[in-house]
C-alpha cells in the first residue's frame, strides 16, 4: 500500500503538502489509526531523535504508544469481523430463501 | 624462696612472641581488632594512627566505623605489622527496565535494589567482580578495582561478542526453518542455505518497557531475499511470539523492525521509546542470507 511520510518520518494515510509517498507492504491490513501512529524511515535515509540518537532506515516503529495502536487495530479487526459475519448471515438467509423457493 | 623466673620468656601463650599492630585509618574512625571472636578495646584514630600492642601471632580482623560506614580488613600477624584501612565505597549507577528486580553480587555479598523503579545507585562495599542481574535473565559484569570508582550500566546485552546471554538466543522465528550457526571469533554466524526466509529469536520474551533503543552490530556477508519486506535482507525484529507455524504468520507478527540490504558492517537499531510489554528480539533474513552478529543489546 502507499503511505505518506512527513519530514519527521511520521506516517499518514492520505497525501498532503510536504508529504512523500512510500510503497510498503508493512501496513497491509492495518487501520488508519495504526498507520498514523507509526514512523517509517526509508532505506538510505535517517531520522534523528530529539535526544540526538540517529536511526538509519529502513526502520519501522511506533511514535505513539504501541499499546494504543494495537488496541485501535484490534477494534478495527473486530468491527471488520462483525461486518463480515453480518454479511455472511445475510447471504445465508438469501441462499435459504432461494433454496425454499426452488423446492 | 627463690626468685620467680618467667617460664616462657616475654612471649604469649606457649612462648610465642607478641607483636604490635599499627593501624592507619581515617581520622576520627573507631578502630577495633579481633581474633577468634575476641576483641581488643576499641581506639579512636584521632591522629589517623592507632597502635595495638602485645598481640599474639595469627589472623586478626581490623574493623573501622564512623557511625554510618564500616570496613573490615584481615591481616596475618607474625611480627610487628603496619596496616592501612579505609572506608571502601564504589558506586555502580544502574539503569534498567522499570518493573524488574535488580541485584548485584560478588559471590559473597548480594545487594538488592530497593525498588523496581529502573534506576539504582548501587554502592558496593568492596572491590571485585560484581554481577548485576535483572529479573528477566539479563546480566552485566562490572569489575571494581578501587574505592571511589563510579561505573555506569545502562546496556543489557542479549549477545556480547558473539556469545548469547543466559536468556538464550536459539529459537527459530519459523518453527520448521532452522538457521545453521557457526561460532566465530567474537561473533556468531547465521547462514541460510535452502533459499527459505527464516530467522532466530531470543528464547524468552523480554520486557522492553523503559528501553530506549535496541541495537545490533552485525556484518552482512550475503544479502538474503524474500517476497516480503521484513525478510528481504537482514532485519532486527521484535515479535510478540516465536516459532511461528508458517512464513505468513511470522510476517504478520513482525511488529517493529530495522532492515538492511547493504553488505558489510551494519548497525541496526530500533527506537523503542513507544514500545511497551514483552517481546522476542532477533533477526529475520531472506533466503540464502548470511550474516554475523557481534553484539545485540538493549539500551535503557
Amino acid at each position: 500500500m502507499t503511505i505518506y511520510i512527513d519530514t519527521d518520518y511520521k506516517c499518514h494515510t492520505a497525501p498532503g503538502d510536504g508529504l512523500t509517498a512510500v510503497e510498503t507492504d508493512y501496513f497491509d491490513g492495518k487501520c488508519a489509526a495504526y498507520v498514523e501512529g507509526y514512523r517509517f524511515v526509508p532505506a538510505g535515509e535517517a531520522w534523528t531523535r530529539p535526544d540526538g540518537v540517529v536511526f538509519a532506515g529502513e526502520m519501522v516503529c511506533p511514535w505513539k504508544p504501541w499499546r494504543e495502536l494495537d488496541n485501535a487495530q484490534r477494534a478495527y479487526e473486530q468491527e471488520r469481523l462483525e461486518i463480515l459475519t453480518a454479511q455472511n448471515e445475510e447471504y445465508e438467509k438469501a441462499l435459504s430463501e432461494i433454496e425454499e423457493a426452488l423446492k | 624462696m627463690g626468685e620467680m623466673i618467667p617460664l616462657y620468656g616475654f612471649g604469649g601463650k606457649n612462648g610465642a612472641a607478641l607483636s604490635n599492630l599499627t593501624v592507619t585509618a581515617p581520622v576520627g574512625a573507631t578502630v577495633t581488632i579481633s581474633k577468634d571472636g575476641k576483641s581488643k578495646p576499641s581506639k579512636v584514630a584521632t591522629t589517623g594512627t592507632v597502635v595495638f600492642k602485645g598481640l599474639e601471632t595469627g589472623t586478626w580482623t581490623i574493623t573501622i566505623s564512623n557511625g554510618t560506614e564500616t570496613a573490615n580488613k584481615t591481616v596475618e600477624i607474625k611480627a610487628d605489622y603496619n596496616a592501612e584501612i579505609t572506608f571502601f565505597s564504589a558506586t555502580i549507577n544502574i539503569t534498567y527496565p522499570a518493573g524488574l528486580t535488580c541485584t548485584a553480587t560478588d559471590g559473597v555479598t548480594t545487594l538488592t535494589a530497593p525498588d523496581t523503579s529502573g534506576t539504582w545507585a548501587c554502592v558496593v562495599p568492596n572491590a571485585g567482580t560484581w554481577t548485576i542481574a535483572l529479573g528477566n535473565g539479563l546480566r552485566e559484569v562490572v569489575t571494581i578495582a578501587a574505592t571511589g570508582e563510579r561505573h555506569t550500566v545502562n546496556k543489557w546485552y542479549i549477545i556480547r561478542s558473539g556469545v548469547p546471554a543466559d536468556i538464550g538466543f536459539s529459537t527459530q522465528i519459523i518453527s520448521n526453518r532452522t538457521v545453521p550457526t557457526t561460532q566465530g571469533d567474537g561473533y556468531i554466524n547465521y547462514k541460510e542455505a535452502n533459499g527459505d526466509a527464516t530467522g532466530v529469536l531470543t528464547d524468552n520474551a523480554i520486557d522492553v518497557t523503559s528501553v530506549n533503543k535496541i541495537v545490533a552490530d552485525i556484518n552482512i556477508v550475503t544479502v538474503g531475499t524474500s517476497s516480503n519486506t521484513r525478510f528481504n535482507g537482514t532485519s532486527l525484529v521484535l515479535t510478540p511470539g516465536k516459532a511461528y507455524s508458517s512464513y505468513s504468520a511470522a510476517v504478520a507478527d513482525i511488529t517493529h523492525y530495522n532492515l538492511s540490504r547493504t553488505k558489510g558492517r551494519n548497525n541496526l537499531s530500533i527506537d523503542a521509546t513507544s514500545i511497551t510489554g514483552n517481546w522476542y528480539v532477533g533477526f529475520a533474513i531472506g533466503g540464502k542470507g548470511n550474516f554475523n552478529v557481534y553484539d545485540l543489546w538493549l539500551e535503557v
